[in-house]
């Protein structure tokens, strides 16, 4: 893995994943940060990511949104998602493993990071 | 001239500071607060408040974000801390009581310095600390919360005020 992309309008959250990559030993990984799903759209079409990890809750487009969106575009088909949520929705939750992606609830840990990685690379891109 | 004062914090504060000083030679300071509250939507409605010394989340922010931080340049910094740990803390509480099967919904997190914000005006926790640990004294019913809107003559506040509200 080489780039993943982290989209959270708390920068606390942010530096928590960051953290987690680390511990995790992706120290090496360039890890991009974007506050909104607007940002994460964009850098999403400037450069290639091996990973989104999203919050559900962002100003301007949410994580729903953003998945979504991404979901719906043959070009992110390789791009792995995790949505980090402090928020319980069984619909939602049920909705976001169709799209193949994670879910993990707050606080982030290494253990759970580690689980939801493992998952994903279990499936083939998004959509399983 | 008048102005607002706060009788009910003021008479807390004084109290407290006498009767810990006088009974236990213990000196007491008022501690400031920093919080964070999330309104409860769904499926019950309710509030959680997270409350931190102020000296606490310095230290918090500081060891997250791998900085020294102070509260003149990093309010933000430390703001968000806040409201990142309340935000977790109260969905953490509600997947614990919400059966599995059922949604429930928060507000984004509110956040403050000072006095927490009640919804039940009928409470009012004012917080002291005394050798490093808080300790916290609760008054309840509207008859005296009104004291802490009292317009009164000018006098100089308490020594034992700092924030002389």
């Amino acid at each position: 893995m080489n780039k993943i992309l982290v989209a959270d309008d708390s920068g606390t959250a942010r530096m928590f994943t960051r953290r987690c990559l680390e511990v995790l030993g992706y120290k090496d990984v360039e890890v991009v940060e974007v506050t909104n799903g607007v940002d994460a759209l964009s850098e999403l079409n400037r450069q290639s990511f091996d990973l989104l990890i999203t919050d559900i809750t962002m100003p301007l487009m949410d994580g729903m949104e953003l998945v979504k969106t991404v979901a719906g575009e043959a070009q992110f088909k390789q791009l792995k998602m995790i949505v980090v949520s402090s928020a319980g929705n069984p619909a939602r939750e049920r909705e976001l493993a169709e799209y193949g992606v994670q879910i993990i609830a707050k606080p982030i840990s290494p253990a759970k990071l580690s689980k939801a990685l493992q998952a994903n690379q279990q499936t083939d891109g998004w959509g399983g | 001239m008048e102005k607002k004062v706060n009788v009910l914090s003021n008479a807390v504060t004084k109290a407290v500071v006498d009767s810990l000083e006088n009974m236990v030679f213990m000196a007491v300071v008022p501690m400031r607060l920093i919080w964070g509250k999330v309104q409860i939507l769904s499926p019950y409605r309710g509030a959680i408040t997270v409350a931190f010394p102020e000296k606490l989340v310095y230290s918090i922010t500081g060891e997250i974000h791998a900085q020294d931080v102070n509260s003149e340049t990093n309010k933000a910094l430390f703001m968000d801390t806040v409201a990142e740990m309340t935000n977790t803390i109260a969905g953490r509480v509600m997947s614990m009581i919400v059966p599995e099967d059922e949604e429930y919904e928060i507000s984004l997190p509110k956040t403050g310095m000072g006095d927490i914000e009640y919804e039940d005006s009928s409470c009012y926790i004012q917080h002291f600390e005394i050798e490093g640990s808080m300790y916290a004294v609760m008054v309840e019913g509207s008859d005296l919360l009104a004291f802490r809107h009292k317009n009164l003559p000018e006098t100089p506040p308490p020594t034992a005020d700092p924030w002389g509200a």
